[in-house]
């Protein structure tokens, strides 16, 4: 049906019909938000969901048609060496009249390194001096008791021994991960673990094996000839030995603990009292984030929830954290390459760092719960409330920070409203935006293709709602198109054996990943990404620039 | 009547019982099944199965035993799963089974009042022309199945003219006609019945005893379409199973989320377990669907009741 539509067309006859929607915008968006913590900018997984977050909320720049940076919150910018200094426009706000300042920024990018987030995408921080080593988990600080070095807790992996000094680490200083004690399948495939050593012309015993996703501790470790095997002890018990090639450093997430329920229940509480008030009640093996410790109460983030609070140090078993042991080096003085950090990484850290001793090695194994992830490891400050400094990655241009700067993790978030609110500071009811829409709750009747309604926070270009539908069957997304029930279906979203016949109809708009359909009657939309700012429905005005919410 | 229904009601789990079993049988046959030891899966599907499909159990013990867990509407660790995404079959299935009963239900409906009014005209007939021109009719739409009517009323009705949504019905009127292309045959195959039993001998020697008797003609019209309802019941028997069947490609063409496309994605992507889901959501449906057309019948003729 769709072919004898499609190869029917009269030239420039478009291949939908009049719009019937009115003042709604309806599009077809492939990877549309299936839920309201997928508006949150770090949690958005998809292409379109992270389109929908930049409609939610703006970020320090704004990316023009052709990828050029373009002030946003930030309403200028200047470089000063290997030092970006942004200063933010005045008087900005969230909707709900929370300000915007640099506090702001600071912290929503502090809280999208935090594990408990749920960061899908943490690629923009890359741009930042030392941002690989804190994307990776490898950048630690020493906790608040300071920790002395240990050697190795089981056999050196090193083939010559490590002159390891017993120096001490003081409290609050930097350090970058190198090995952990900890092992798990490199790559996709289960490991086989073996009862001996495997030798030449020998059939190994098989041991057990360590499924993809399980980590193992190693017990041991044996050279042979040029290659390394390490003894393990997989989750389910079995102890065998597999290939070091075959096995990838496993650094555990820092401070990921599960709480434990000793039959009193599990208290969240507001703050570091007994008797403060109860934020809520967590279950036995409900996974927290440690942030803080306050005495005997520790100040942690819900993983499932993302609430905020205090629980007892009784209540969280901490066990898994003392079994996990870290090789670290002072990051003032990580010289030289090593197996587990590869020489460009070392020598680029080395080189950023200000290394007052360049040469002199201090490394040993700590605990894993004597070392606390610090996102304020970040290196960008904020001078006064308006002005800020990111201090960059070597190599990385102005052009291409600012560029990135526009990511949708890196977009600046309410802290009330989620230290309120927690994972659900995202519902309708709860959100703040500081973009031209917001969501809006629906009863939907069709759960499965009305994925989302967006209302905008200043009337424009006479769309007064937009609905993003998510059918699963492209063919039913192009009759809904053709009939004019939907104005676009963008890029992605058509089949791609009737491509060839659409493309030589007048609303077929080409792209990347075949090409979108977008109505004649709706003006200002791009194929890909989902980019709402310039659009207008027939006869309507166009505002280029986003005014945002009013302060 | 009671005890017949409650006989009925006991035997039906024993039926769909030893239905479901031939399923199971074969889906423990099915290269890349379940209990398939070289099955090719992904990681989060495999560690869901990897517990449930025990290998050391004897097939026939492996397969009663995963037939009582669905007898219980409960997820089977092994064939309760989907192949593709692990998640639980039962629920697929109770989102989409609804569905496509409505869907079914209407479509008999309208069966049974477009035969009825249908086949009284029809009956009514006294031209030759007019009597093959009726049958031919019926003859050609009776033969036209689902899955040819329901596409061309989409490229016709929607596509060219724009007078409905070719998908996902929102609103009655679209829905009206994804039920109309399901049930246009079976309309016609009813109105036939009905013209039949109209035309029958015996009816129009009941007729005119009933004129007789003193009866207005139109009080004897009346009596007559009661009793051509019995063989339009014991036609609905057939019918019921062919619309359930006939369902899957309307809901197809339509795209209206029912056991339909579940199915058959499933089909295409070699899931059985979710094949598995849909056989036992159908089987129970047809069940269960003869079991009310028998109860209507018994409702309708009064020798049937006394008799059970």
């Amino acid at each position: 049906m769709a072919h004898a539509a499609a190869c029917s067309l009269e030239p420039h006859q478009p291949y939908g019909r009049a719009r019937t929607s009115g003042t709604t915008l309806r599009l077809q968006v492939g990877g549309a938000p299936r839920t309201y913590g997928e508006l949150d900018p770090a949690r958005a997984h998809s292409a379109t969901a992270r389109g929908v977050a930049m409609e939610l909320f703006r970020g320090l720049v704004a990316l023009d048609g052709v990828g050029d940076p373009q002030p946003d919150l930030a309403a200028s910018w200047s470089m000063e060496g290997a030092r970006l200094r942004l200063v933010l426009a005045p008087d900005l706000r969230f909707s709900n009249g929370d300000p915007i300042t640099t506090t702001e920024v600071l912290w929503s990018w502090r809280r999208a390194l935090r594990p408990s987030t749920g960061t899908q995408d943490l690629r923009p921080f890359l741009i930042f001096r030392h941002g690989e080593a804190l994307v990776r988990r490898r950048m630690r600080r020493v906790g608040m008791e300071g920790a002395t070095a240990h050697p190795a807790p089981f056999p050196t992996l090193q083939r010559a021994a490590v002159d390891v000094k017993r120096s001490l680490f003081q409290p609050g200083e930097a350090v970058v991960v190198l090995d952990t004690n900890a092992r798990a399948p490199c790559c996709d495939a289960p490991v086989q673990l073996w009862r001996d050593v495997p030798a030449p012309g020998a059939a190994p015993e098989a041991a057990g094996t360590l499924l993809v996703g399980e980590v193992g501790v190693v017990v041991g470790v044996h050279a042979l000839g040029d290659a390394i095997h390490l003894q393990l002890r997989a989750p389910g018990g079995a102890v065998g030995w597999a290939a070091d090639s075959a096995l990838a450093v496993h650094v555990p997430e820092p401070g990921i603990v599960p709480v434990v329920d000793h039959g009193g229940g599990v208290l969240l509480r507001a703050g570091p009292d007994e008797d403060a008030p109860v934020r809520g009640v967590l279950e036995d093996e409900d996974l927290v984030e440690i942030v803080e410790t306050d005495g005997p109460f520790m100040g942690v983030v819900v993983l499932k929830s993302g609430a905020r609070g205090f629980v007892a140090r009784d209540d969280v078993d901490t066990d898994a954290r003392e079994r996990a042991w870290l090789r670290v080096r002072a990051l003032a003085s990580v010289v030289g390459a090593d197996r587990t950090w590869d020489a460009q990484h070392a020598a680029e850290l080395a080189a950023s760092s200000d290394a007052e001793s360049p040469h002199e090695q201090r490394e040993g194994w700590l605990r894993e719960d004597a070392l606390v992830f610090d996102p304020a490891l970040l290196d960008a400050q904020a001078i006064d409330d308006r002005s800020l400094v990111l201090h960059l990655a070597p190599g990385t241009s102005a052009l291409e920070a600012l560029g990135t700067l526009a990511a949708p993790v890196l977009r600046p978030v309410p802290p009330r409203t989620v230290a309120a609110h927690g994972h659900g500071w995202t519902e309708p009811t709860h959100i703040a935006v500081s973009g031209a829409f917001k969501p809006k709750e629906e009863v939907r009747t069709a759960p499965h293709d009305l994925a989302l309604v967006l209302v905008p926070t200043v009337m424009r270009g006479g769309v007064e709602r937009v609905e993003l539908y998510s059918y699963a069957r492209d063919i039913t997304a192009l009759h809904l198109y053709r009939v004019g029930f939907l104005d676009g279906i963008l890029d992605g979203g058509l089949p791609r054996a009737l491509i060839p016949a659409l493309a030589q109809a007048p609303d077929f708009v080409p792209g990347p990943g075949g090409g979108a359909l977008i109505s004649v009657d709706v003006r200002g939309l791009p194929a890909v990404p989902l980019d709402l700012r310039a659009v207008t429905l027939h006869g309507g005005p166009a505002h280029r620039s986003d005014p945002g919410p009013s302060p | 009547m009671m005890v017949y229904v409650l006989r009925r009601l006991v035997r039906i789990p024993l039926v769909l019982l030893f239905t479901f079993i031939p399923a199971l049988v074969l889906v423990r046959a099915a290269p890349g099944g379940p209990w398939d030891p070289s099955r090719q899966l992904t990681h989060e599907v495999e560690s869901a199965l990897v517990r449930w499909c025990a290998t050391d159990e004897t097939p026939l013990l492996q397969i009663i035993g995963s037939a009582l867990v669905w007898m219980r509407f409960d997820v089977d660790g092994c064939t309760g799963r989907s192949l593709r995404d692990a998640t639980p079959v039962l629920e697929a299935v109770r989102r989409a089974a609804p569905v496509s009963f409505a869907l079914v239900a209407c479509a008999i409906a309208t069966a049974v009042v477009v035969g009825l009014i249908l086949g009284a005209l029809l009956a009514r007939s006294r031209t030759q022309v007019r009597e093959r021109a009726g049958a031919a009719s019926l003859a050609v739409v009776e033969a036209m199945p689902g899955f040819v009517l329901a596409p061309v009323l989409v490229l016709a009705g929607s596509l060219t003219w724009g007078l409905f949504l070719p998908a996902r019905p929102q609103s009655l009127w679209t829905w009206a006609v994804a039920v109309a292309a399901l049930a246009a045959p079976f309309c016609a195959s009813a109105s036939r019945v009905v013209r039949d039993a109209l035309r029958d001998p015996g009816a129009e020697m009941r007729r005119r005893a009933d004129l007789a008797r003193g009866l207005s003609p139109r009080r004897c019209s009346v009596r007559a379409l009661r009793l051509a309802t019995l063989p339009l019941a014991a036609h609905l028997g057939t019918m019921v199973s062919a619309v359930i069947m006939g369902s899957m490609a309307v809901e197809w063409v339509f795209d209206i989320e029912g056991l339909g496309p579940l199915v058959l994605e499933a089909a295409h992507a070699s899931d059985v377990n979710v094949l598995l889901g849909g056989t036992f959501a159908y089987a129970a449906g047809v069940l269960t669907a003869n079991l009310s057309v028998e109860l209507i019948y018994g409702l309708l003729d009064p020798r049937v009741r006394s008799r059970r």
